[in-house]
């Protein structure tokens, strides 16, 4: 076939997927259209990945085209049950483009000159961002330790024995396989291997990340705000090239912060079809990383405190927890499951639980202090958080700014327990290959933090004072 | 995006000004930011660049100018800058440390914001270089002559392997390197990646089809009799199969 029409067709597909199946939980036009069509991707190669796994657990092969018949047959009756549901009107009333409504300016600032030139300038900067990140990655191979030990060297075993094959090494069977199984269906609509194609759908996450932060950012507070998020996204430099790189991290960070966000809209809007969402996300999240299990502790924790900070869920707070609580489950227990039934035991990370731990901490600090401040990675991010929170006054604060700094400390918190108590310990105490890709996991939050510390100063009614 | 935000009679009035100063303004981006293309890479001025960005998939680093990282020099500054705006300010009517210390946060919060305009603007500098050095190089090739550049060491030894036998084959990798870290197990890694569906994946295997001996000290004496060898990569550097075919 040729390469870029199987490129495109293999992009395409999982597409179609996550936009039929968004359009079970959106069938009006409730959402904007960049943030449908990057939802719809990130939502399509989750349930890809899964539908494969699926495939593959019922003893189905990656050979021929019976996954492609399957999953035709899949979205054929979707795109059915979806159009039947929408004539019938059983989708839920609700109209969040209506309260997405942007909250023009009262009147322009005597400098609008000078920030609408910044605006140019951040536009500029971003779009050489994307273009050269997308030439990377149809212009380089897979490259690096990860893709050539783990994900890329999985899906090349899984596309020449047109089978999931757990990797013989005990210490690799425990990666969870999403990445892994959306290289290989790249290769699979190739049909030859290709280690420049395998990798070419990561600058499509970024495309989409980029999409939905703005989105979401431009929601809460407004246009130009979330021009300089992206923005700021792009200062960090290990940001900008894992956006190039076959490495999971990337991708696992895209299902992260979406995960957290679509929490934040359900809080805001109170539709529970963003909570679904959230917990499908954190689910694939699961099956990206193994970082993806720990990190459902601080959805949890999110989602918690935002249930019981909210008066009137009382008395329905179980009902909507499920909503959660059901698909994140039934999705994070496939691949443990997929893994019992194939026999292939791993072994993770291992406790080392020890009085003499407590000698790691002063190391784990002065690690974690340098990787924020002096690190070439985040550019001046995290000071600029830490300044700018010293320097804010509570009362302009945006109320999600508390609840990012919650995430980020759980975050953290998890980070730190995992060097002390573990064998993880040696990643930063003799490699020091890891902390910088855990970190970028949630990166995005440390932005967010900073685009919500102060409240639009034009803007007289957000969406802030309606909704929370 | 920004002109929602206006009403019309404001545009109208801007308009103008705003032209002149954006196209102002997008030619001295341009200018800035493609310069460095003319700059010899020897020049002091390129060193300077390549001191903000160097990248692994790890982590990516600012070099050092002296002893130090060069974010201590940008910290030390609006450190200082803030305690001697502090300290100008001194006779102000509200003569109060919180006043001081609000004063110092506010320099140090916009000290940051410069220091981020400017790292980036240096970073975009290096990516720019760097896409014209990759351009260069990556450009049109086929993947094997990326690789090539790329992985030096095990890239061509696996295309060896790979002309000489196609297909599944189960192998042994010997070698005299240590190959559980290090060097050794990168390029075991790259190896075991390239090699594939020449399978060294799986440790202890007892009746190899095919025998892969890298950087190993006089190959042919490690050849166990009933394999037959190709004719070597180097002298460190050999394939060799089952003779009477694979099991």
């Amino acid at each position: 076939m040729i390469p870029g029409f199987a490129i495109g067709i293999a992009l395409f597909i999982p597409w179609l997927i996550g936009s039929v199946s968004l359009s079970f939980l959106f069938p009006r036009e409730e959402l904007t259209v960049p943030a449908k069509i990057s939802l719809s991707f990130i939502l399509g190669t989750g349930i890809l990945t899964i539908v494969m796994l699926s495939w593959n657990m019922l003893g189905g092969s990656f050979a021929g085209q019976g996954l492609h018949l399957f999953l035709l047959g899949l979205i054929f009756i979707g795109i059915i049950r979806s159009v039947s549901k929408k004539r019938s009107g059983q989708g839920q009333q609700g109209a969040v483009n209506e309260d997405l409504v942007r909250k023009e300016l009262s009147r322009p600032s005597p400098y609008e000159i000078y920030w609408e030139f910044l605006d140019i300038i951040i536009i500029l900067f971003v779009v050489f961002q994307c273009v050269y990140i997308f030439w990377r990655a149809f212009h380089i191979p897979v490259y690096g330790f990860d893709p050539l030990k783990i994900n890329t060297l999985n899906a090349k075993v899984f596309f020449f024995n047109k089978n999931i094959v757990l990797p013989q090494d005990i210490l690799y069977r425990g990666y969870p396989l999403h990445v892994s199984l959306l290289q290989t269906w790249m290769v699979l609509n190739l049909g030859y291997w290709s280690d420049q194609i395998v990798k070419v759908f990561i600058p499509f996450y970024l495309l989409s990340y980029i999409v939905i932060h703005y989105e979401f950012v431009n929601y809460f507070l407004n246009s130009r705000r979330a021009l300089w998020s992206v923005g700021l996204l792009f200062t960090s430099n290990l940001f900008a090239l894992h956006a190039s790189l076959g490495y999971m991290d990337f991708t696992l960070m895209v299902y992260n912060c979406v995960t957290l966000m679509m929490i934040f809209l359900w809080y805001a809007e109170k539709e529970t079809r963003f909570l679904v969402l959230a917990g499908v996300f954190a689910g694939i999240s699961t099956f990206t990383k193994r970082e993806g299990m720990a990190y459902l502790l601080v959805y949890g924790a999110l989602f918690v405190g935002l249930l019981f900070s909210d008066k009137s869920l009382s008395g329905r707070r179980m009902k909507t927890a499920l909503n959660f609580i059901f698909p994140c489950l039934g999705i994070s227990l496939l691949f443990p499951l997929f893994k019992f039934m194939r026999q292939g035991m791993s072994v993770g990370v291992v406790y080392e639980l020890g009085r003499q731990n407590l000698a790691r901490i002063p190391f784990i600090f002065s690690k974690l202090i340098q990787e924020l401040f002096w690190s070439g990675n985040w550019n001046v991010i995290w000071s600029l958080l830490v300044f700018s929170s010293f320097f804010s006054f509570r009362s302009k604060i945006h109320p999600f700014f508390k609840w990012f700094c919650l995430c980020m400390t759980l975050f953290f918190v998890i980070l730190f327990l995992l060097f002390l108590c573990t064998n993880a310990y040696i990643w930063i105490e003799q490699r020091d290959t890891t902390l910088s890709r855990l970190i970028l996991h949630f990166f995005p939050l440390a932005v967010l933090a900073l685009i919500f510390m102060a409240r639009p100063q034009q803007d007289s009614a957000g969406p802030q004072q309606e909704l929370l | 995006m920004a002109a929602a935000f206006h009403n019309k009679e404001e545009d109208q009035k801007t308009l103008p000004r705003t032209i002149k100063l954006g196209v102002g303004i997008v030619l001295f981006v341009l200018f800035v930011v493609f310069f460095p293309f003319t700059w010899h890479t020897s020049s002091p001025m390129v060193s300077f660049i390549d001191t903000f960005y160097a990248m692994t998939p790890n982590r990516c680093l600012y070099r050092q100018i002296g002893p130090l990282n060069i974010l201590w020099y940008g910290y030390a500054l609006i450190f200082f800058s803030s305690l001697w705006l502090a300290y100008r300010n001194r006779r102000h009517a509200d003569n109060s440390p919180r006043f001081f210390l609000r004063k110092g946060l506010k320099t140090l919060k916009t000290g940051a914001w410069i220091m981020l305009f400017i790292l980036t603007f240096f970073q975009v500098k290096f990516q720019l270089r760097q896409f014209a050095f990759e351009y260069q190089h990556f450009k049109g090739e086929d993947v094997q002559n990326k690789y090539a550049q790329i992985y030096k060491q095990t890239y061509g030894f696996s295309r060896y392997c790979h002309q000489h036998i196609s297909g599944y084959a189960r192998a042994r990798l010997l070698s005299d390197l240590y190959l559980e870290k290090g060097l050794g197990l990168f390029w075991k890694t790259e190896l075991a990646y390239f090699l594939y569906p020449i399978d060294i994946l799986k440790p202890d295997i007892s009746d190899p089809d095919v025998l892969i001996m890298f950087m190993k000290d006089e190959p042919f004496k490690a050849l166990p009799p009933g394999f037959h060898w190709f004719s070597p990569y180097d002298h460190k550097s050999l394939m060799a199969v089952r003779q009477g075919g694979r099991r």
